[in-house]
């Protein structure tokens, strides 16, 4: 059973307290939706988790392996992610951007790699280039690589951005297989959305996390579910500071 | 490491044609401009141009200036971009050790750059001595000369190496392909006389500063390595 703990994690950037975080633990086959305001520091969290951020203090493990710099590697190959893209796979067509993943992953090509493209409804050529396709297109092509290497814990940021009605239905059907033997971490500021997913949900304010709760225990203490969940954390963030 | 190596050249391998072709054709009419320069104009100061090896020094220094700013247009593209604003994220999500990676994409690229750049010198060099034995322009003695060729054709790559890639990791410093292309665009204006001068007179020392230069940029290129192993992606 995979476990992804933060323990006492801080990060500062240019002097200033981005990320403050007593304790976080996330098991398998959960869906933890990452909520907050704009400058929170959700993708902080995240791109620490992923090492592309060194805290200042505190660890980040998965079962018994610390994140550092030697481990690093091994840490990845846990790990799907779909941040915001970049724009250096433009340039790329599907195929070659597939097959740098595989390559790096160490995972076997298959035959064909319109396979791949349609467990996430992409129906377009493996030679077209990527900046030709849509930003929805592009966000499943993502999504499509993120989950290529079966990873332990997959890290989705803002995975509903630019996506269509059906691309949404897609993602979520896709969410919810996946989740049966991983961690699902996703940020996203569509509660309606994330409600119909997550079964946990944590809210972070000025680098602070709430005590994690289920979608249960969220309708059943806030009249307004999740969004009031949301509004008391960041009022009692607010309140202390 | 080789497996890395020759995965990354085969990714790049679509830049030898475009890069062979360009210094192959800029040799040649740099050749063909100043031999007829020397031929046709007698003035005292173009003197020197009735050289072969004086010819050859002033072609290869200006084959050198348009394919060190080319060749850094196409590090910005195949190495530097990986490394500046949100694209690191994508390249450090990688499962390697980012220095190794850096270093197997920097030696790919140089595999090609070098790779295209010494056809290409040899082949134009060729034809113009081939064809200057049906249409005489300028006298050339075979053995020298093509001691000459060699030796101008290594300086030429060590020092258009040395300027691509010095300006890439000034653009990878610096977060930024457009400055890594200016970088590149400030080297050759200091490096251009000094390389015309010296191949067209001095040219083994020529060579020997070509190899220094190579060993300095060899030691940058370690030193952005380990810094990159300890960067973050914000």
């Amino acid at each position: 059973m995979t476990q992804l703990k933060i323990d006492h994690v801080t990060k500062s950037i240019d002097g200033r307290n981005i990320l403050r975080i007593d304790n976080l633990i996330f098991k398998n086959n959960g869906i933890y939706g990452l909520v907050g305001p704009n400058g929170a520091g959700k993708t902080t969290l995240l791109k620490c988790v992923c090492g592309l951020l060194v805290p200042n203090a505190g660890d980040i493990r998965i079962d018994d392996l610390i994140l550092n710099q030697e481990t690093r590697t091994d840490f990845l190959k846990k790990i799907g992610s779909v941040f915001a893209q970049s724009d250096s796979i433009f340039d790329l067509s599907i195929k070659e951007l597939l097959e740098e993943h595989y390559y790096f992953f160490g995972l076997t090509a298959p035959k064909k790699w319109s396979t791949i493209l349609e467990n996430v409804g992409l129906d377009v050529s493996e030679k077209q280039m990527i900046g030709s396709l849509s930003l929805g297109m592009r966000q499943r092509l993502l999504l499509a690589v993120a989950i290529s290497h079966t990873p332990e814990i997959l890290i989705l940021d803002e995975p509903f951005n630019g996506l269509d009605p059906d691309g949404v239905v897609l993602t979520k059907n896709l969410i919810e297989q996946l989740s049966q033997d991983k961690i699902v971490i996703i940020t996203s500021h569509s509660f309606a959305d994330l409600n119909d997913v997550i079964t946990d949900a944590i809210v972070m304010a000025k680098g602070q996390t709430s005590t994690r709760k289920t979608i249960a225990e969220i309708n059943e203490e806030f009249s307004d579910g999740l969004m009031g969940f949301y509004h008391s954390f960041i009022n009692s963030v607010q309140s202390l500071n | 490491m080789m497996k890395h190596f020759n995965f990354e050249f085969s990714r790049m391998k679509k830049m030898l044609l475009p890069l062979g072709l360009t210094t192959g054709i800029l040799q040649l009419l740099f050749l063909y401009f100043f031999a007829l320069v020397g031929r046709f104009d007698a003035s005292d100061e173009n003197n020197m141009l009735t050289s072969y090896s004086s010819v050859l020094g002033l072609a290869t220094t200006g084959t050198m200036c348009v394919l060190a700013i080319y060749g850094t247009v196409m590090a910005s593209q195949y190495l530097v971009r990986d490394y500046v604003g949100m694209n690191k994220s994508k390249t450090y999500l990688l499962p390697i050790s980012r220095k190794e990676l850096f270093y197997t994409k920097t030696k790919a690229f140089s595999a090609v750059i070098s790779l295209s750049m010494i056809v290409g010198l040899l082949i134009s060099n060729l034809v113009f001595m081939m064809m200057n034995v049906i249409i005489p322009l300028i006298k050339i003695s075979p053995l020298p000369h093509t001691i000459d060729v060699v030796v101008s054709t290594i300086a030429c790559i060590c020092l258009t190496l040395t300027i691509i890639l010095f300006s890439s990791f000034i653009g990878i410093k610096l977060n930024s392909t457009v400055q890594g292309i200016i970088a590149s665009i400030v080297f050759v204006v200091f490096l251009s006389n000094l390389s015309a001068i010296t191949l067209m007179s001095y040219e083994f020392l020529s060579l020997l500063v070509a190899i220094a230069m190579i060993v300095l940029v060899t030691i940058a290129g370690i030193s952005m390595g380990r810094s990159i192993d300890k960067n973050e992606a914000l």
